[in-house]
């Protein structure tokens, strides 16, 4: 028999991950606008080296391009997403674990995050200034291969600050990090 | 050292720090605590995805949103509802063959709960289906978009242990398979006895109608598999004609969508993929530390000291991931799981496409069981109905996919076999 809706859900809830209460700044505009322009001209990259391919005149250079672009838009994506709270994280023990659990999740959150990027930032900053020092080229496009490492150093700032925004700047967010929701 | 890693990780990942960061801060914590330069950390993230073939991940999650957004799914379900739905639990069997072709275009477990789920169900309770029995269903076959080719699982699992890609993605589809045959089953034998569901008859002339406008939904699995398997393209390249296909049968055969549309799907694939791979760059970093720890060569001993059997070694690994997998999300598990158990599978002669697809396979029982099961808890939120109730549905299918895990790790060829003819490899 058809059961109606079940009142007694888990508090468990799915969140689009997309879908954030808090209107986007210039800041989130602008990484939105860049994962749009990077995802188009990835796909549209790949479908030249396909084209290219089956006319019989390959472009050597769509391959490096494409992962270049794959890079920069999967680290800006990643930050996109600490501003979701879309990260997968376990959260049964704060759905169903004591009070001051919950309570202390969005701090352990904000702290992990923040330190993990921290050295994050610190590390790539050194690697991009070795390839600076260095004059590393990649080989197809000759571009400084400082320029793919950069995106790295800029998501990993931008992670912290949606660290930052989530937890402590926005109710919402925090409380669906504090509820354990799951963003899928 | 592996140790250290795996405990401040599982530590931090129980008190509900995101599965990635959890990961960075052991990590981060192993490297200075044993005196491992830092700079691995950058080093080892960036080279893990300096790869072409991730970027099929972003684009067939685009393919997985545009299909939602595009009609497809509906048009995909409704033709294999006039199909099948005169059958005694025809609907049921509908729920697997559409999410089966669903997988074959989108490879996400989570977008056909969410895209494909909320038709299902629905359907499937109008139809007198129990509403749990139908949540279960919907969140049982969405682990064959983990298995159908072009699996994105697949295609992290196999770029991660350096096995052909293009042969892993067919060796998925013979356990695709053998889940639809035991699923069907399944639901045959459930339907009859309980009496699930009512037969639905659609006229000639409109059903006909309904399967035609299908077709160009049913296109798009083709175009992938014959263009993949035929040598036509690279699973990258096949990714991008997911999407062009997607969008064109959405936008100009079907009329759901918009182009306005467009930016916003193409954001939330970046999203997606940024939230999936920040695991796999980081699982790079902890699977160096790993080797370094010799954690592989132990666990292969261990394993071949209890047993040299291929089979019981495939069992027994199978056991240790089916826990895994009901614990630890199945990206990071993929990528954690593979370095470690691989040396040992390949020692007790197992092949290693086979080791790959399995899993994948195994692991994917994860997604479906509490408490980190994603499909799980995107079923209970599209069926409005409880965690704890679906589970209680879905006992018999947790049953099948056990048994059907079983089979694959006893006859390797259900997964050897298509790699074989498909690619030749």
């Amino acid at each position: 028999m058809q059961e109606k809706e079940d009142a007694s859900r888990e508090p468990f809830e799915v969140i689009p991950a997309g879908d954030i209460s808090d209107p986007p700044g210039i800041i989130w505009r602008t990484v939105d606008a860049l994962l749009f322009v990077g995802i188009s001209a990835m796909l549209l990259a790949v479908a030249a080296q396909v084209v290219s391919r089956q006319l019989g005149a390959s472009i050597s250079w769509t391959e490096e391009l494409t992962r270049f672009l794959f890079m920069g838009t999967t680290f800006l994506g990643m930050a996109a997403g600490f501003r979701a709270a879309a990260h997968p994280r376990v959260s049964f023990l704060l759905t169903w674990g004591p009070g001051w659990l919950n309570k202390l999740a969005p701090h352990l959150y904000a702290v992990c995050g923040i330190a993990f990027f921290s050295v994050l930032i610190v590390q790539t900053w050194q690697l991009m200034m070795q390839q600076i020092a260095n004059g590393e080229t990649s080989p197809a496009l000759g571009v400084g291969m400082y320029f793919v490492t950069l995106p790295l150093v800029i998501a990993a700032a931008l992670s912290i600050l949606a660290h930052i925004k989530t937890v402590y700047f926005s109710r919402t967010m925090r409380e669906k990090i504090q509820e354990g929701a799951i963003i899928a | 050292m592996s140790l250290t890693l795996l405990g401040i990780f599982l530590l931090l990942l129980l008190l509900g720090v995101p599965l990635a960061v959890s990961l960075g801060v052991g990590v981060i914590a192993t490297l200075l605590i044993f005196d491992i330069p830092l700079d691995l950390l950058p080093q080892s993230m960036m080279s893990s995805m300096n790869s072409f073939l991730l970027v099929a991940v972003p684009l067939f999650v685009l393919a997985g949103n545009l299909m939602a957004g595009g009609g497809i799914s509906d048009r995909i379900f409704n033709g294999a509802a006039v199909i099948f739905g005169r059958f005694r639990g025809g609907l049921g069997q509908v729920n697997i063959a559409a999410s089966a072709i669903f997988g074959g275009i989108s490879g996400s477990s989570v977008a056909d709960v969410v895209s494909l789920g909320k038709i299902e169900i629905k359907a499937m309770t109008d139809h007198k289906y129990p509403r749990p029995y139908a949540a279960a269903m919907t969140m049982v076959t969405s682990t064959l978009s983990s298995l159908m080719p072009p699996s994105i699982l697949i295609i992290i699992a196999a770029s991660a242990a350096s096995v052909s890609v293009g042969a892993a993605l067919a060796g998925g589809l013979g356990p695709a398979l053998v889940l639809i045959v035991v699923l069907m089953l399944l639901n045959y034998i459930l339907s009859v006895r309980h009496g699930y569901g009512e037969i639905s008859k659609t006229g000639f002339k409109k059903g006909l109608a309904i399967v035609l406008a299908g077709i160009p939904a049913l296109g798009g699995p083709v175009v992938i598999l014959v263009g993949l398997f035929g040598g036509f393209f690279t699973p990258t390249e096949a990714a991008s004609v997911a999407v062009f296909y997607s969008l064109l049968v959405g936008i100009y055969v079907y009329r759901d969508m918009k182009w306005g549309q467009m930016p916003k799907m193409i954001i939330d694939a970046g999203l997606t993929t940024g939230t999936i791979l920040l695991i796999a760059m980081i699982a790079n970093v902890a699977s160096y530390i790993f080797t370094i720890d010799g954690l592989p060569v132990k666990v292969s001993n261990w394993l071949l000291g209890v047993t040299t059997d291929p089979i019981i070694v495939m069992l027994l690994i199978g056991l240790i991931l089916i826990i895994i997998g009901t614990v630890m999300d199945i990206v990071a598990a993929i990528l954690l799981c593979s370095p470690i158990l691989m040396p040992a599978a390949l020692a007790a002669g197992i092949d290693p496409i086979h080791f790959v697809v399995y899993l994948v396979a195994a692991l994917s029982v994860g997604l479906v069981t509490p408490p980190v099961g994603v499909s799980l808890f995107a079923t209970s939120y599209v069926s409005r109905i409880s965690i704890e109730k679906i589970v209680r549905a879905a006992t018999p299918h947790y049953a099948v996919m056990l048994a059907a895990i079983v089979l694959l790790a006893v006859f390797p060829q259900l997964i050897l076999w298509p790699a074989e003819v498909l690619t030749n490899n």
